[in-house]
């Protein structure tokens, strides 16, 4: 009697036990799902789905909107959805421009894929005219898309991103490769804060109009400019023409719409002589009342150096600036020796390789045997091939007494960056007296480049382009080197004009002294006031 | 005894049930809201984004002064002879004062 109702009961205790802890279990797991919030459970329709990048504003020194991201609508199908592929494939290129009917027929009947996307980033009237045909298995999703509102004004500097709005190159591509980008699963916009960049727009655009007045002015090949801050470094404006809109992938792969001013190198011509003249000075070479022989062309083997205005006099060494002589500052070089030449132009970084935020600088072409002749014509620009943006970045050294780093960025501080010397202050004060002098003296290259209240001073330079056959049948280089205002210089321009031709009211004459230094005339009157840079008018003008 | 405690028990139960469900029932409404209002909020943004990105391209300045070179032909470029400062400008203040008809006060 006593022993089946034990097991009764020893049964029910163990029924109880179990249900006790399966209990406990539930109870446990509700209170860790508690605890830990929210657990969303997501589940997506198609499992391809590439993920969205989103990348913060770009803006411009002043807070000027250049680039964004906004959400467009992108078309995309489930072929598995799709009943009639044929209908789709032809009802779509009908609608919609830029689809290949035979490559979207072909992915539709691509057994092994669920997702194949139609056409990226559509205008709203296009994502209306096709929710209009109401095909099944064909869907939207919002992507994000680069749009550049100011972006025909500075798309070498901008760059374009590719399909997935990943940076390609310019900038864009330096927010990618600094992880300044996002990834989102839906179409929203990046959280972080604008990147500023050091180009004024205003400033910008200026540059390009009064480049494109030159082009059409000179009927030349080409123009490029570039306004930087000899204090800090910060590119202002960085024009190369012809150039191509922000975005515009398919134009930039155009050979001559490449970036003059870092992603090509060119023999600049005699505003080398602005190095020249420095270097002489910091060797110590100069001597107050010495002269240059210029009677005859120089002989070095067999070559010869002659000047582009002959004078056929002494010069000084002031006036073989002014006169932009290539026998004179030839001599200099060859007084100097190559040794110091080599050491002088290293120091201001015109022979190794210079990095900006836009990536490496074409890398300068020096000669691979630097003998006595090379010594002697890179004193006037010929046998070195620089980056116009490393040779400006060594002029604005020059002219602000520092080593200068260009940057594409704003710099977080105002005014100048600690720096070590890089020449004498007296070298610093004997070049920019030389450059004002050149613009001020009736006889100087570059008095055509005066600028009433300005104090510019400035080098012109006037270079053979190479090409087949050699130098004097490809037209020349015309560029124009300026610091401005010179008695204490804040900014730098350097302007250069491709193979301009000659203009009935210059003469046929092509020299950087009647194009470059008018065409920088205008731009320093244009942007200064731009730049907040009031005009003083003293004894000189 | 037992009795009242069963039946207090069970209202209790039944009473905690319905506030259970009431407040369920209540998040559950409350973050369709949430999850709506983020959906507004993501739409207002993006349709910011665009007028955003809209008047930069319409004041970008090769439309401004593409604009002016067609409309406004009797501007001319600035002169840097036309700028100066304030400082720079005589001072007339105590004429002007005495020439000037006493102000009136709006009402």
């Amino acid at each position: 009697m006593t022993q089946p109702r034990s097991r009764t009961r020893r049964r029910g205790l163990v029924l109880v036990t179990l249900l006790l802890a399966a209990f406990m279990v539930e109870g446990a797991q509700l209170t860790l799902l508690g605890l830990k919030g929210t657990t969303t459970v997501r589940s997506d329709p198609v499992e391809t789905v590439t993920r969205n990048v989103a990348r913060p504003d770009i803006i411009d020194r002043n807070g000027r909107l250049l680039a964004t991201d906004i959400a467009l609508p992108s078309l995309f199908a489930d072929p598995r959805r799709v009943l009639d592929k044929d209908e789709v494939a032809e009802k779509l290129s009908l609608a919609l421009s830029g689809i290949d009917e035979r490559a979207l027929l072909a992915g539709l009947n691509d057994k092994t894929r669920r997702f194949v996307w139609i056409k990226r980033a559509l205008t709203p009237a296009e994502a209306a005219k096709v929710h209009d045909l109401g095909l099944p298995g064909v869907s939207f999703r919002d992507e994000l898309h680069r749009v550049y509102p100011a972006g025909e004004d500075a798309g070498h500097v901008l760059g374009f991103v590719d399909v997935d709005n990943r940076g390609a190159t310019g900038i864009e591509r330096y927010i990618d490769a600094q992880n300044l980008f996002d990834l989102t699963d839906g179409a929203s916009r990046s959280e972080r804060p604008p990147l500023a960049l050091s180009l004024d727009l205003a400033v910008q655009h200026s540059l390009r109009t009064e480049l494109e007045q030159a082009i059409g002015d000179y009927h030349a090949a080409a123009a490029a400019g570039l306004v930087l801050d000899v204090q800090t470094g910060e590119v202002l404006a960085d024009v190369s023409l012809p150039d191509y809109a922000a975005g515009n992938a398919a134009l930039s792969l155009q050979p001559d719409r490449l970036d003059r001013i870092a992603g090509g190198t060119f023999e600049l011509g005699s505003v080398f002589k602005t190095i020249t003249l420095a270097m002489a000075e910091d060797a110590g070479v100069l001597k107050p009342d010495k002269t240059y022989d210029t009677t005859q062309p120089l002989q070095v083997g067999a070559f010869s150096i002659d000047d582009f205005h002959p004078t056929r006099r002494q010069l000084t060494a002031e006036e073989v600036f002014l006169h932009s002589s290539n026998i004179g500052a030839a001599m200099m070089a060859e007084e100097v020796g190559e040794t110091r030449m080599r050491a002088f132009l290293e120091r201001l970084g015109l022979t190794g390789t210079l990095s900006t935020e836009l990536g490496r600088v074409a890398a300068p072409q020096v000669p691979q045997r630097w003998g006595k002749l090379s010594t002697m014509t890179i004193s006037y620009g010929h046998g070195i091939a620089v980056a116009p943006l490393q040779f400006a970045s060594a002029a604005a050294g020059l002219a602000s007494g520092g080593r200068v780093q260009p940057t594409f960025l704003k710099r977080d501080t105002g005014g100048q960056t600690a720096s070590q010397p890089l020449v004498a202050p007296k070298t610093g004060d004997f070049l920019r007296l030389l450059m004002r002098h050149n613009v001020t003296n009736p006889e100087g290259t570059g008095k055509r480049a005066a600028v009433a209240g300005y104090d510019v001073g400035g080098k012109t330079g006037t270079a053979d382009i190479p090409g087949k056959g050699g130098y004097g049948r490809h037209g020349v280089l015309s560029s124009f080197l300026a610091v401005w205002p010179i008695r204490q210089p804040r900014y730098l321009s350097y302007i250069m004009i491709w193979a301009p031709q000659p203009t009935e009211a210059d003469k046929g004459q092509t020299a950087a002294g009647l194009t470059a230094a008018p065409v920088t005339a205008r731009v320093i009157s244009r942007i200064s006031p731009l730049l907040g840079l009031a005009p003083v008018f003293g004894d000189d003008g | 005894m037992r009795k009242i405690v069963a039946v207090s028990a069970f209202v209790a139960l039944v009473v905690s049930a319905f506030a259970l469900y009431a407040i369920t029932y209540d998040t559950g409404r409350l973050s369709d809201e949430v999850g709506e209002l983020n959906a507004k909020i993501a739409a207002r943004e993006a349709e910011l984004a665009v007028l955003t990105a809209e008047k930069a391209n319409l004041t970008r300045p090769a439309r401004i002064d593409r604009l002016v070179r067609a409309h406004l032909t009797t501007l001319r470029p600035t002169n840097p002879r036309q700028l100066g400062t304030i400082a720079e400008l005589p001072w007339r203040g105590e004429a002007i004062l005495k020439d000037a008809p006493p102000v009136a006060l709006q009402p």
